[in-house]
């Protein structure tokens, strides 16, 4: 799973994701992608998930780009535990999308595999999204 | 001179995001004229033309601004869109002359079914969009189509391949590549395996083999010996 290397600081605030996306909002390596249309957190997992429903769906040939990154510690206590005693321990890691965010994208495939690879993958994720292309009218 | 592709636009109105946001909800779009020297002026396109005038001719068509009975050659220089909505927000148009050498971006497109790169176990990726050219206003490349079905892994496609019109001249190097055959980590992975497992596959033969020919001379000497 995505994660870095090494941080700063081990433990962040929540902060604020309102407004759109500032950029990544338009396709730079593959043919189609998937776009953001709501703000939230996507976890490593579900960035692993939604990249292993694309390269299962495509099978053979194909290439998958992603663009976010998990570089957000979200912590949490652990279960049964009184309040107080400070903030929790990090549990995973989320990168903050914003509405307009192209996440993925994919390229080397015929237009009908990359829609059933995409759709695949926009279902492993927690906000909504659609399956954009390069080439679409002004 | 002017250009076959003529589009009107109004003059007077105000500025700011307030009146821009009422425009865009009227489906119009607010836009903008400038260059060789005249002062900037503030103009009102409507959506449906403009949208209509661009899919026919490209991003790069000379466009005739037909402004309150005036006409003013122009190239469109920029464009601001909505990421969401994907509707164009604001439009930048530059004021040429027809005989005027420009600098533009024109889009690449892949045409051809790259065979060998798919024999070869490889995808074709697209390294560069778009080519910045120089051209003369008058004959701007709306895009330049590079067939990609000779392409193979070792040989790429790349700026020298495509065939530039008279009078246009790329601004980057002439071996800059615009499509390779790109292997996936996957595929290459799987072949490294499968050319494991035929090594592993080559020692048992020969470790058979080998066996075999212990056994045929085991079978030498005891006949050999059986003889003696």
């Amino acid at each position: 799973m995505l994660m870095p290397r090494k941080v700063r600081h081990r433990k962040t605030h929540r902060g604020r994701t309102k407004g759109r996306a500032k950029g990544g909002t338009t396709m730079n390596f593959g043919d189609f992608g998937i776009q953001a249309l709501e703000p939230g957190w996507i976890t490593a997992r579900q960035i692993e998930a939604a990249r292993i429903a694309m390269t299962r769906h495509v099978k053979r040939g194909g290439k998958v780009w992603i663009n976010i990154f998990p570089d957000k510690p979200v912590t949490a206590k652990p279960a049964e535990t009184r309040m107080g005693s400070g903030k929790g321990n990090p549990e995973r890691w989320v990168a903050v999308v914003k509405p307009g965010r192209v996440m993925f994208e994919l390229g080397g495939v015929d237009p009908e595999l990359a829609h059933g690879a995409l759709n695949r993958a926009i279902q492993k994720l927690p906000i909504k999204a659609r399956v954009v292309s390069r080439e679409e009218a002004i | 001179m002017s250009s076959q592709l003529k589009l009107e636009a109004e003059t007077g109105r105000d500025h700011g995001s307030r009146s821009a946001r009422r425009l865009r909800r009227d489906n119009k779009i607010p836009a903008v004229l400038y260059g060789q020297g005249s002062e900037p002026l503030s103009v009102t396109l409507d959506r449906l033309k403009f949208r209509a005038t661009l899919n026919a001719a490209g991003p790069n068509a000379v466009i005739t601004l037909d402004i309150d009975g005036t006409d003013y050659l122009t190239i469109v220089k920029n464009m601001q869109r909505d990421p969401i909505a994907n509707r164009v927000t604001h439009v930048d148009f530059m004021l040429i002359d027809i005989d005027q050498r420009l600098i533009v971006d024109v889009p690449i497109s892949l045409v051809g079914d790259a065979v060998v790169v798919r024999q070869e176990g490889a995808v074709v990726q697209q390294q560069m969009m778009t080519l910045t050219v120089e051209a003369p206003a008058g004959n701007i490349p709306q895009q330049f189509e590079v067939d990609i079905s000779e392409m193979s892994i070792d040989n790429p496609v790349r700026v020298s391949d495509i065939d530039f019109g008279s009078g246009v001249v790329p601004q980057t190097e002439e071996d800059s590549l615009i499509a390779i055959g790109q292997r996936s980590r996957a595929s290459i992975a799987a072949e490294e395996e499968a050319g494991a497992e035929g090594e592993e596959a080559d020692e048992v033969g020969e470790a058979a083999d080998a066996g075999g020919d212990a056994a045929d001379s085991a079978d030498s000497g005891e006949d050999s010996g059986d003889n003696s």
